[in-house]
């Protein structure tokens, strides 16, 4: 391959992100930085867990998304009585027009290219964990059958704060199938004015489609598969190694702040997934800023969304009120200090 | 530049890595040098004025304060330098510190060594880009002085002060301090027993050497002549020698013979000393004279004065008033003793700092004229002087007197020309005041 060549993929991929990242920008007010996270992850080939409260945008990002990329998107509202049927689609005795009666699987909501798990904790974790398969191998089984969904499949699940009524705790297995988790903070003052102003009116803005609805899917493939072939250097590969494994009580043996917390607050730290979510994020990153190799930075960048949802905090930092993102953050400052 | 080709790139980027370590080494390699001699030169600076004029245990502690100071700037030193050293594995990360490179050179080489060298879809365009940045981390570009300028400068300004400092000292020569006597103590040590006050009239001094009765006796004077002691002596003897020459041979010689190696020699005392060589005879007689016990000066010892003592050997013992006789004898009588110490103590004359005759002792012939002698009329030996020759044996007592001390004691080496002035058989030149 060229240089010329490859240079020309980096900018299209740049060209593709802006585009979409500004269409969706067009309709959620605010949110930039969760916007582009998301979109990282989409690229990356991961999916998205979204924790806000009700009412701040995470269903409208998801569905702007959709029409952005013109992929095709479903919405699962998760109820506390959803059944895993209900999601990956059932058996049902079909009789064919001879009076033959056949068994025929009906694909559910699963089945399409973006999918919305909206508050996919009040779901039992027995429904919830439908989506693991899915999630992870891009299939789902029913009675046996093996189904494939359509690439490129993206998950983007809401889920409410763990304090608000009817909510269930995500599994870890669940959780660490999530390349991302993003927050998404109430709007400033500014946005809401903005928001009210933009969605109050006869003409609310539309999304146009970026990509050519047919060519889209493979579009999107071939950008992930971009991403993929951005290089990744031994050292930054070692770094990645050494936060992800910073993060685990038995591996943090040192005096530094951040390890002497890891031993405190965290049971359980970042699973190897934590570390391929790193470096794919990274990857988009490197893309992004257009290079064709990986840098610490762009570890860093990603850092807190590709980790925090993957350590299983003690009972001790609940009580204390330490967050994920905090010990991650103090992880980095070890993390750079031992690489420099 | 020539262009990269995806195959010859890694060699291409390892020769000019090569070239940034030579020089960035090469570079730090000055910097500690410099620095090294800088501090050097700023210690031998401030140690030069202390070696020529300060006395020998302030001058030891100073030596050895700034050897400790040299030895730890010297680990900080090192510890710098090899902090900034670029060693092979390091140094491509350090050449991307130092240029906007973001990661790319360090990339390319460390991919080359998967087994398929790193190959993929941007190989080509990471080998590009890294062509294209060579330029901008050339050797010169990355390590921009190939000389560490305020080292350099540092280095070059303490050795001019050095020098500076040396000349101005060469300027200030010592003086020669004449040898005389004194009825205080030697070495600095006083008495501890009420009988040695008593012997001040053996007691041999320099006084153009400043004397540290009280506090700061010379460590070569002391009796626990360590290694140490003696290498700081030694430092010091040779600074003193290399920036004084022949002066301070005269200085060293006079210091021999009184048996003492105080402290250098303070400027201006040269006169002092030409003045006792033309006053001595009188300023002997007026101390012997004197029941305080100060300092008696007598001629005929050091440089001056010891050619018109050969010339006139009898004249001092001949012209002794009977006043000092009759003061020597009583001493003798109370203490038994009027020669040469106290006859149990065998730094009588002080510790040996320097020992140009070698080690051992010398003999003192038991017929050899003695400046106690002189007081041998009221001794009750009854016995006539001996001849004023130095070459006659004179006839031996019938027995040897009771509590003479010179003839036991053993007398280090060092000491010999001073002994043997202090008891030669001279002749007082000037008549008792």
């Amino acid at each position: 391959m060229t240089p010329a060549v490859a240079s020309a993929a980096i900018e299209d991929f740049q060209q593709v992100f802006a585009a979409v990242r500004a269409e969706v920008g067009r309709v959620v007010i605010g949110h930039e930085n969760a916007i582009e996270t998301i979109l990282t992850a989409f690229f990356a080939g991961g999916h998205v867990l979204i924790e806000g409260v009700p009412g701040i945008g995470k269903t409208l990002i998801v569905r702007s998304l959709a029409e952005a990329l013109n992929l095709s998107s479903n919405r699962i509202q998760f109820t506390v009585d959803l059944m895993p049927a209900d999601i990956t689609g059932t058996r049902i005795i079909n009789e064919s027009p001879s009076g033959q009666r056949e068994l025929t699987f009906v694909p559910g909501p699963i089945f399409t290219h973006l999918l919305l798990g909206d508050e996919i904790n009040r779901a039992t974790p027995k429904t919830q964990s439908a989506l693991l398969e899915a999630m992870a191998e891009h299939q789902v089984t029913v009675a046996g059958t093996s189904y494939r969904l359509m690439p490129p499949f993206f998950v983007l699940a809401t889920l409410n704060p763990i304090e608000m009524e009817g909510t269930y705790q995500l599994p870890e297995a669940q959780l660490d199938r999530f390349l991302f988790k993003v927050l998404l903070a109430y709007p400033s003052e500014a946005e809401l004015i903005r928001i009210l102003s933009t969605t109050t009116t006869a003409d609310p803005p539309t999304i146009r489609p970026v990509l050519d609805p047919e060519q889209a899917p493979a579009r999107v493939e071939g950008l992930k598969r971009l991403v993929r072939e951005v290089l990744v250097a031994p050292h930054v590969e070692q770094y990645v190694a050494g936060l992800v494994r910073l993060t685990t009580p038995a591996a943090a043996r040192g005096d530094s702040e951040a390890e002497v917390e890891v031993r405190r607050y965290v049971t359980y730290g970042a699973s190897p997934r934590g570390a391929q979510s790193l470096v794919l994020g990274a990857k988009v990153m490197a893309l992004l800023d257009g290079r064709p190799h990986v840098t610490y930075d762009d570890v860093d960048k990603i850092a807190v969304a590709a980790l925090r949802h993957r350590l299983v905090m003690s009972f001790a930092a609940e009580a204390a009120g330490v967050a994920p993102a905090h010990i991650v953050e103090r992880v980095l400052v070890t993390a750079r200090r031992l690489r420099s | 530049m020539p262009e990269l080709t995806p195959t010859g790139a890694v060699d291409v980027v390892q020769r000019q890595v090569r070239r940034v370590r030579r020089r960035k080494n090469l570079y730090e390699l000055q910097r500690a040098l410099y620095w090294a001699i800088a501090a050097g030169a700023a210690l031998a600076t401030f140690l030069l004025p202390l070696a020529l004029f300060a006395p020998a245990r302030l001058f030891a502690g100073a030596a050895w304060g700034t050897f400790a100071v040299l030895a730890g700037f010297a680990l900080i030193l090192l510890a710098a330098t090899r902090r900034r050293w670029l060693a092979a594995p390091r140094a491509i990360a350090w050449i991307e510190s130092q240029s906007p490179l973001a990661g790319r050179l360090r990339t390319l080489v460390e991919l080359a060594t998967r087994p398929n060298g790193g190959r993929g879809f941007f190989h080509a365009l990471l080998v590009a880009q890294v062509g294209r940045d060579l330029e901008a981390w050339t050797p010169r570009r990355v390590v921009p002085r190939a000389v560490p300028r305020a080292a350099l400068a540092t280095a070059v300004a303490a050795l001019v002060l050095l020098v500076i400092v040396a000349q101005l000292a060469s300027f200030t020569p010592p003086s020669a301090p004449a040898v005389g006597f004194s009825d205080e103590p030697l070495a600095g040590e006083r008495s501890a027993t009420p009988d040695d006050a008593a012997v001040g009239a053996r007691a041999v001094v320099a006084p153009g050497v400043p004397r540290d009765d009280d506090a700061e006796p010379s460590p070569v004077r002391d009796d626990v002549p360590s290694r140490l002691g003696n290498l700081s002596s030694q430092i010091q003897e040779n600074v003193r020698q290399q920036v004084w020459g022949k002066a301070w041979e005269r200085v060293r010689d006079a210091l021999a013979r009184a048996g003492t190696n105080g402290g250098g020699a303070r400027p201006g005392q040269e006169a002092n000393g030409n003045e006792v060589a033309a006053n001595d005879t009188e300023d002997w007689e007026a101390a012997r004279s004197s029941a305080t016990g100060a300092p008696r000066r007598r001629p005929g010892i050091g440089k001056q004065a010891s050619k018109s003592d050969a010339a006139q050997p009898d004249q001092q013992q001949d012209q002794a008033t009977p006043h000092d006789a009759d003061r020597e004898t009583q001493r003798d009588d109370a203490n038994g003793g009027g020669g040469a110490g106290t006859g149990t103590d065998p730094n009588l004359f002080g510790g040996a700092s320097v020992d140009p005759a070698g080690s051992g002792s010398f003999e003192l012939a038991l017929a050899a004229r003695m400046r106690a002698d002189r007081t041998r009329g009221k001794r009750g030996t009854g016995a006539a002087g001996p001849s004023a020759d130095p070459d006659a044996q004179p006839a031996l007592a019938a027995e040897q007197r009771r509590e003479s001390a010179a003839h036991r004691m053993t007398v280090p080496a060092a000491y010999e020309t001073v002994v043997r002035e202090v008891f030669a058989h001279r002749r007082v030149e000037t008549e008792q005041p």
